[in-house]
């Protein structure tokens, strides 16, 4: 599900209520196209709600701001950070997002390893668009 | 209420996050047949439980007026019992085991003992359960009786429990027998409004009946065994003009005292419904 990059890019100073609005409305369109009413926006809003917190938590913005930077990118903050940073995003979203596609506890480990899998396959296909278009 | 203001206002982002992750969740639910069947099995299997131990409680706090019930149900089949051929139901084909007679001892209905886990009385299609399922031989089509007349047709079915549909119901319908005056016509319904009357439509204005009389069901119906009380009337309004006359009748079964009921199989039901299949 690599469309979890352009919530990355999202700027810092965007609005907070609007930005989970936008996740909500941008879930429910992918849920839309592919059939699946409401996993994609729950997880989307889900991952939105998460990120607000972990950016507070664990990102310095004051600096990224000073480097000119509106987002979290490898350039400013290093690989470690982003790699931090996005696996864990992508791995909420997934988590969420295979709870309620499974949504049993009888398939709890199915859904612990599919989130996992998927979000390690996610964060590649990331890694590539990034270098196509950062190149 | 200033509190809880500036609490919403506090907390309203954490709020707007779980006001748009119920929405979806919501969606999942109610779109997704996978995840619908499944959230809808487990609180099903859970009210279930719920309703069963209710039960189990308050069917103590019951047994005093069970009781009465049980006695007036046994001077009624005692009744039945002695005058098997003075009753004024006695033209009736009675399918009851002829036991005096002996001639053809054969039994048509079957009764089984149930008890009611939920019941509703004040929708339009009203439903109640009973705890016995598939497994204890219910099956759908069949007629549930409360002591005191007629009370649903069972029309699911699970291991263990049943869904009836009740008299009360938009879809009910059974063909009345009124003994006082021989007359097989006409249809009983619910109207939806108080769950003690119900109506008798489609009875000619030449037929002359009174306040007070007895309907019982007919042998016209496949499901229910005939010469079951169903109610009494209790007001007759012929109009003007009319040919049909405007019945209000009383149903003998108190809906929201359902608590022990009887299930009745009928061995004839598959073969007249055989007959009436179209080829």
């Amino acid at each position: 599900m690599p469309y979890l990059m352009l919530f990355l890019i999202v700027p810092i100073n965007f609005d907070r209520f609007g930005y989970l609005i936008v996740a909500f409305v941008f879930g429910t369109f992918i849920d839309l196209l592919s059939g699946s009413f409401g996993t994609h926006a729950a997880s989307c809003v889900a991952m939105v709600y998460a990120k607000y917190h972990i950016e507070n938590r664990f990102i310095d913005f004051e600096s990224l701001q000073l480097q000119g930077e509106n987002y979290l990118n490898i350039r400013s903050k290093g690989w470690l950070t982003f790699t931090y940073y996005s696996l864990s995003l992508i791995f909420i979203h997934h988590l969420v997002f295979f709870a309620l596609d499974y949504f049993s506890w009888k398939y709890f480990f199915h859904t612990i390893i599919s989130a996992i899998l998927s979000t390690l396959g996610t964060f590649l296909l990331i890694l590539l668009y990034k270098n196509m278009f950062n190149k | 209420m200033w509190v809880i203001i500036r609490w919403i206002r506090a907390k309203a982002y954490p709020l707007t996050a779980l006001l748009l992750f119920g929405f979806s969740f919501n969606l999942v639910l109610r779109y997704q047949l996978y995840q619908h069947s499944y959230y809808f099995n487990q609180s099903v299997s859970f009210f279930r439980f719920l309703d069963q131990t209710r039960t189990d409680i308050t069917s103590y706090f019951n047994l005093k007026s069970e009781n009465e019930y049980l006695k007036e149900e046994n001077a009624q089949l005692r009744q039945q019992l002695k005058s098997n051929f003075t009753s004024k139901f006695s033209s009736f084909d009675t399918a009851f085991i002829d036991s005096t007679s002996g001639i053809i001892q054969k039994q048509l209905y079957t009764y089984m003992p149930a008890e009611v886990v939920r019941n509703t009385t004040n929708k339009r299609d009203n439903y109640f359960y009973i705890n016995q399922g598939a497994s204890q031989g219910i099956e759908t089509g069949m007629a549930v009786l409360s002591p005191k007349g007629i009370a649903g047709i069972v029309v699911t079915t699970s291991t263990n429990y049943s869904r009836v549909m009740s008299v009360l119901h938009s879809k009910f319908e059974l063909t009345p027998y009124i003994p006082a005056l021989n007359l097989r016509q006409g249809a009983i319904k619910w109207e939806g409004t108080d769950s003690r009357f119900g109506s008798l439509k489609e009875v000619n204005r030449t037929e002359d009946l009174k306040v007070g009389q007895l309907v019982l069901s007919s042998n016209y119906s496949s499901i229910f065994p005939p010469g079951i009380p169903v109610a009494k009337i209790k007001q007759i309004d012929k109009g003007y003009q009319q040919q049909y006359q405007k019945i209000q009748i009383a149903f003998t079964t108190d809906f929201s005292r359902l608590h022990y009921v009887y299930c009745v199989k009928s061995k004839s039901k598959s073969e007249i419904d055989a007959l009436t299949q179209p080829n």
